[in-house]
């Protein structure tokens, strides 16, 4: 079942490629049909995942006996949630309206691809197999931004490839080095979580922790590798930002969980404070540049470097330390976890609307708008919710989790905690006054004609308000797949 | 049911508001809120509690037990009127029924704040009575202002708020908890740790200084918002949560001392506001700190049930003034005190806004005057310091009660400044400039009216009269506050007793309050009582809460927005370059390294590499830093590096992904490009 969540969107994207170029409705219909059947099998999966310390559901065969290399798939607590939301954004960003300039066959086939690839990231349970499929979204993802793009988007597109490309280089040392310390040599994933090689060995284990970090800190991002992200969501099309920032970010957060947090537990203690400090700086840093920014999509680029720090601080804070405080670290986990599901919803939508923003208005300047409400309303309510759902308000997602770091992680970063807690005070001004300056106050005369968002655009981002509200109401049923898993890491 | 008491008003609210009748959406409103009403009684009387399993080591526990199983009568008993006003009076305005849905959603998420009995559920309404906040300040959304100063109300009260999620991190770590019971359990440090938090976060909701301008910027608000607001809910939480919690945080030592501190200073910095204010709902606003300051200094000196008299006499005569409020800028247009003077227009008004007044001012036999007592009992029981604090607070709440009764709906006897007739009958003319630019959104209606009608039409008065008339008799009904048993029934609630009220404090009481009413007798008779003989620069800086909004814009706004741009352009410039400068050596370094590694990679494939990396920064670098006037060949040159750049890239890729025997992939990627 696994494997066809992978190899479905795989084959559908060789079939839409060989399509003929003119059957527009048929080739989106048909991706959109594919896209669906990964999030019907993760509903499938769902309820069949029993939820125990161990990855569930493996799948497995023979790839490279010789190297100890392997096909090997299953879920457990941190990937599911991740499979789901990736589930969940491909078909809702594929739908999601874009001027293609008649390149729809490559445009619905490489989405297609990359979903293939992405799943393939949560799902391997072989580091090599991991690594495969990681590049392969990094491709996958520099098309999307150099064709379908605007603005300098070749440009960006390349920025983000050397510069994710670097990172890919780092984890693939890192993997190696990982490799070389196994006896016997394998790449299988849950036998390094179960037995850690290089427990508290010294400069080695360092080294190939430091490359680990570099990989995972270039892909969240955190500061000061993140200058590409603000360039690629910029120019990038509004669906693509979307998955960027949903899907492929979470390749860095959920790395540190299942690398370095769970195969190299001793190493990441020691410098788990670093870590931590890297991230509070990555919010604050990332909370202020946000609010200093005068264009909308460079803004919510910025706030995800501030989400994904927080996402970060619940992770240095979990592995933190040995034995104490077992309780609080472990919902700093859940949270730290929780917070990618929350992250790609919400932000996910805000990128969605801002590529409508786009198409209506050709510029992201938020000077430029004012009093849009007024005008195009479902695009200004939907807005403030999710700009509200970001900024953390209870009873929407990202509260939850945000409330999960922040109270878990003081039992053991207490001082940073606190200097992080600003970051909120910052995302809600920073938010209220994009609301502001673009949505409400007195309507700028020259959006009198803006047309509001059509059936598609609204249906897509109810999608994602949906399980925004469901998990911010009542998220029990998410966080205990979560806490089975990260019990099992943590203790107790 | 105490789910119930939660979803009902959020429920209701939210139907009420899509879908309420528009005519009768008072009613209606205040229909829904009675069903609350009763749901309420029926909660405090069962002391229902209940507890959700919230995912992992989560869970929210409610219950209505102690000082909340009468606040959660206090709230939709206070909301009804409101709700009542509010749809009787802007009857004419198309966004009524968003207006009364979300005051009794909001309701509903005061009710959750109150019988929340453990600090994630304390968060959770703490934050939803700030959002509801934002929504009903920036009511008019269409106009400049109101949403900045909704965004002001909801930032000032989210730095509060950071001191909750600190609170809450404490008792977590401490006692692997997050209920309110486990406090106890807590250690000195870590219970030192809760009670700053706590107290952080219930200044700021409560408008204590450092906090209490964003009371002014609310303001833009409609008036029955700002009665909520400040009556019953986003205000009074602070108050509240600082009830609750006293019993266990009183083991801080500095904790009393400091939340007395706070109370005093609100308590004479607001009335001090409120006394030269020349704006109605200004002037009601400043006396909003300073009664909560009241009550912060009778939770400080030990005794929360003399606060928490003080929080129900208070919801009602202060909810009855706001009201009052609204009606007169519906009446004549504007808030400025100088240009009101309705009392003869509307008698019936002027007696209902008496009521409220003479409570404002603590009269006996109100209620108002009872719960001062009791405060003043609790102060000068801890410190006779403290017990003259409260005097003074007291001289001047009669001070700013009289005379923005005698300003607003007294007889117009008294001329203001630069006006020789009274405003008893307002003219279109009078409604141009106002000495303060922040005129209530009510005057828009008015001020339409007058420009295109020859009399103004009287607004809509019977349901908001009969909301107003609900409240002044529930404000002397409150007397009851004097009587013995009412006294046994508040320790009861509250848990804690009360200090004896001793014969000369109620003698001091009342005598202040004489003071206060021949001071402002003198000061109209002298025709100074709306400039109080000082320059109008002077009162307007006093006014201003002392400049704090300056402080509070410019100083802390101002320096994160500077420090926010700097750091900007640091990260377009410098971080940027500076990443691809490191970038480019550490990838030099590696290349030299995995040259000896011919498994990985060979010295060309790297060679490329490094090639590639420098053209990129160097097209980087031309960009950030030589933008205007190029010179041509470079720009020739510079395009030139970027196509070898990018053709260079993709051969990169393709020799890595060979060499990582991944290249069969790779070349479906690239056909799907084509």
């Amino acid at each position: 079942m696994l494997t066809a969540m992978i190899a479905v969107p795989l084959a559908g994207a060789v079939l839409v490629a060989l399509l003929p170029r003119e059957r527009v409705v048929l080739i989106r219909r048909l991706a959109l049909g594919v896209s669906v059947v990964p999030l019907a099998l993760t509903v499938a999966v769902w309820l069949r995942y029993v939820g125990g310390p161990l990855p569930e559901m493996i799948e497995s065969a023979q790839w490279i006996p010789a190297l100890g290399v392997g096909y090997k798939v299953g879920v457990d607590g941190f990937s599911l949630p991740l499979v789901a939301l990736t589930a969940l954004l491909f078909p809702v960003s594929m739908a999601y309206p874009l001027a293609l300039n008649g390149r729809d066959r490559a445009y619905f086939a490489l989405f297609l691809f990359l979903e293939a690839a992405s799943l393939g990231v949560f799902l391997a349970l072989d580091l090599f197999l991991f690594f495969v499929f990681w590049d392969l979204s990094l491709v996958g993802m520099y098309f999307v931004i150099a064709i379908w793009g605007h603005g300098d988007a070749a440009r960006s597109a390349i920025k983000f490839f050397i510069y994710t490309l670097t990172g890919s280089l780092a984890l693939l040392l890192a993997i190696i080095g990982l490799y070389l310390a196994t006896s016997p040599h394998t790449f299988d994933m849950v036998s390094m979580i179960q037995d850690p090689p290089l427990s508290g060995s010294g400069l080695r284990a360092s080294l190939i922790f430091l490359a680990f970090v570099i990989a995972f800190v270039i892909k969240s991002p955190l500061v000061p590798l993140h200058t590409w992200l603000p360039p690629a969501h910029v120019d990038a099309p509004g669906p693509g930002s979307a998955i960027l920032a949903g899907v492929l970010l979470k390749m860095g957060t959920y790395g540190f969980i299942r690398i370095t947090l769970q195969m190299m537990p001793d190493t990441f203690r020691r410098y788990a404070f670093a870590l931590a400090v890297l991230a509070v700086v990555s919010l604050l840093y990332g909370a202020l540049v946000a609010l200093a920014q005068s264009n909308i999509k460079r803004l919510i680029a910025y706030t995800s470097i501030a989400h994904m720090g927080l996402v970060v601080l619940g992770i240095a804070a979990a592995g933190g330390v040995l034995l104490e405080s077992a309780d609080a670290r472990r919902i700093a986990l859940d949270g730290a976890e929780l917070g990618m599901v929350t992250h790609g919803l919400i932000t996910g939508a805000l990128f969605l609307i801002s590529g409508s923003l786009y198409a209506r208005a050709n510029t992201y300047e938020m000077d430029e708008f004012g009093g849009l409400a007024a005008r195009v309303r479902a695009m200004g309510l939907l807005t403030i919710v999710f700009a509200f759902a970001s900024l953390g308000l209870p009873g929407l997602a990202q509260f939850v989790s945000d409330v999960e770091v922040f109270v878990g992680a003081f039992a053991v970063y207490p001082v940073l905690v606190v200097i992080s807690l600003v970051g909120m005070v910052l995302l809600a001004a920073l938010f209220l006054r994009m609301l502001k300056r673009v949505f409400l106050g007195p309507l700028h005369e020259r959006w009198q004609g803006m047309p509001d968002l059509d059936a598609t655009e609204r249906w897509a981002l109810i999608a994602l308000l949906v399980p925004t509200v469901v998990i911010g109401v009542y998220p029990a049923w998410l966080i205990d797949v979560i806490d089975a898993t990260a019990r099992a890491v943590i203790g107790g | 049911m105490v789910w119930v008491l939660v979803l009902l008003p959020i429920a209701l609210g939210l139907v009420l508001a899509v879908a309420a009748p528009r005519r009768q959406v008072g009613v209606a409103g205040a229909a829904a809120l009675a069903a609350v009403l009763g749901v309420a009684v029926a909660a405090a009387l069962e002391r229902s509690a209940s507890m959700l399993a919230w995912g992992g080591l989560l869970q929210l526990e409610l219950s209505v037990a102690g000082v909340s199983r009468l606040l959660i009568v206090l709230v939709p008993a206070v909301a009804l009127p409101i709700v009542a006003f509010a749809g009787g009076l802007y009857n004419d305005d198309p966004a009524v029924r968003r207006l009364v849905g979300l005051l009794v959603a909001f309701v509903g998420a005061m009710e959750l704040l109150l019988v929340a009995a453990d600090l994630l559920t304390l968060l959770i309404a703490w934050e939803l009575v700030a959002a509801f906040s934002w929504v009903l300040i920036a009511h008019h959304w269409r106009e400049e202002r109101p949403p900045l100063a909704a965004l002001e109300a909801f930032v000032t009260v989210r730095f509060g708020a950071v001191g909750l999620f600190v609170a809450a991190g404490a008792l977590l770590a401490g006692t692997s908890s997050l209920s309110l019971a486990a406090l106890p359990r807590l250690n000195g440090s870590a219970l030192a740790v809760v009670a700053a938090g706590v107290l952080l976060a219930a200044a700021a909701k409560s408008a204590q200084l450092p906090f209490s301008s964003w009371l002014f910027a609310a303001m833009e608000g409609p008036s029955p918002v700002s009665a909520l607001l400040h009556s019953a809910t986003m205000v009074a939480a602070g108050a509240y949560v600082l009830i609750r919690l006293q019993p266990s945080l009183s083991a801080v030592a500095w904790f009393g001392p400091a939340v007395m501190a706070l109370g005093i200073a609100g308590a004479l910095a607001g009335g001090l506001v409120a006394f030269m204010q020349t704006d109605f709902k200004r002037a009601l606003a400043a006396s909003t700190t300073a009664q909560y300051g009241l009550m912060f200094i009778a939770v400080g000196a030990g005794w929360p049930g003399a606060a928490t008299a003080q929080l129900v006499a208070h919801a009602f005569f202060k909810s009855l003034l706001f009201l009052a409020a609204g009606f007169a800028l519906s009446l004549a247009g504007t808030g400025d005190l100088g240009r009101l003077r309705l009392g003869r227009r509307e008698r019936a008004v002027a007696v209902l806004t008496g009521v409220g007044a003479l409570a404002l001012a603590a009269v006996p036999p109100l209620g108002g005057a009872f719960s001062k007592d009791l405060v003043l009992a609790a102060a000068a029981a801890r410190s006779s310091w403290v017990g003259a604090a409260v005097l003074v607070a007291g001289l001047m709440s009669g001070l700013y009660a009289a005379r923005l009764y005698v300003l607003s709906y007294g007889p117009a006897l008294w001329p203001a400044r630069g006006h020789d007739v009274p405003n008893s009958q307002p003219l279109p003319g009078h409604l141009a400039p106002s000495r303060t630019p922040h005129l209530a959104r009510e005057a828009e209606a008015a001020v339409l009216a007058a420009c295109t009608a020859d009399p103004p039409p009287a607004p809509p008065q019977r349901l908001p009269k009969l909301a107003m008339g609900y409240l002044a008799v529930l404000t002397v009904a409150l007397g009851v506050l004097g009587l013995p048993a009412a006294e046994h029934l508040l320790e009861r609630l509250s848990g804690a007793s009360l200090a004896p009220v001793a014969g000369w404090q109620l003698v001091a009481a009342v005598g202040s309050v004489a003071a206060a009413f021949v001071i402002v007798w003198a000061l109209a008779r002298r025709r100074v009582l709306l400039t109080l003989g000082m320059q109008e620069g002077a009162q307007a800086a006093f006014a201003d809460w002392l400049g704090l909004p300056v402080v509070v814009h410019r100083g802390v706004a101002g320096t994160v927005l500077a420090v926010a741009r700097a750091l900007r352009r640091f990260d377009d410039h410098v971080i940027d370059a500076g990443v691809w400068a490191t970038a480019a050596t550490g990838l030099r370094a590696a290349g030299r390294l995995l040259v000896f590694d011919d498994r990985i990679v060979d010295a060309a494939v790297w060679g490329v590499a490094r090639f590639t990396w420098l053209t990129a920064l160097a097209s980087r670098l031309w960009d950030d830093y030589v933008i205007d006037g190029a010179v041509e060949g470079l720009a020739a040159a510079s395009r030139w590096a970027g196509a070898q750049a990018r053709k260079l890239q993709n051969g990169m890729v393709h020799d890595y992904y060979i060499i990582v025997a991944v290249g069969v992939v790779v070349t479906v990627a690239l056909a799907l490009r084509l």
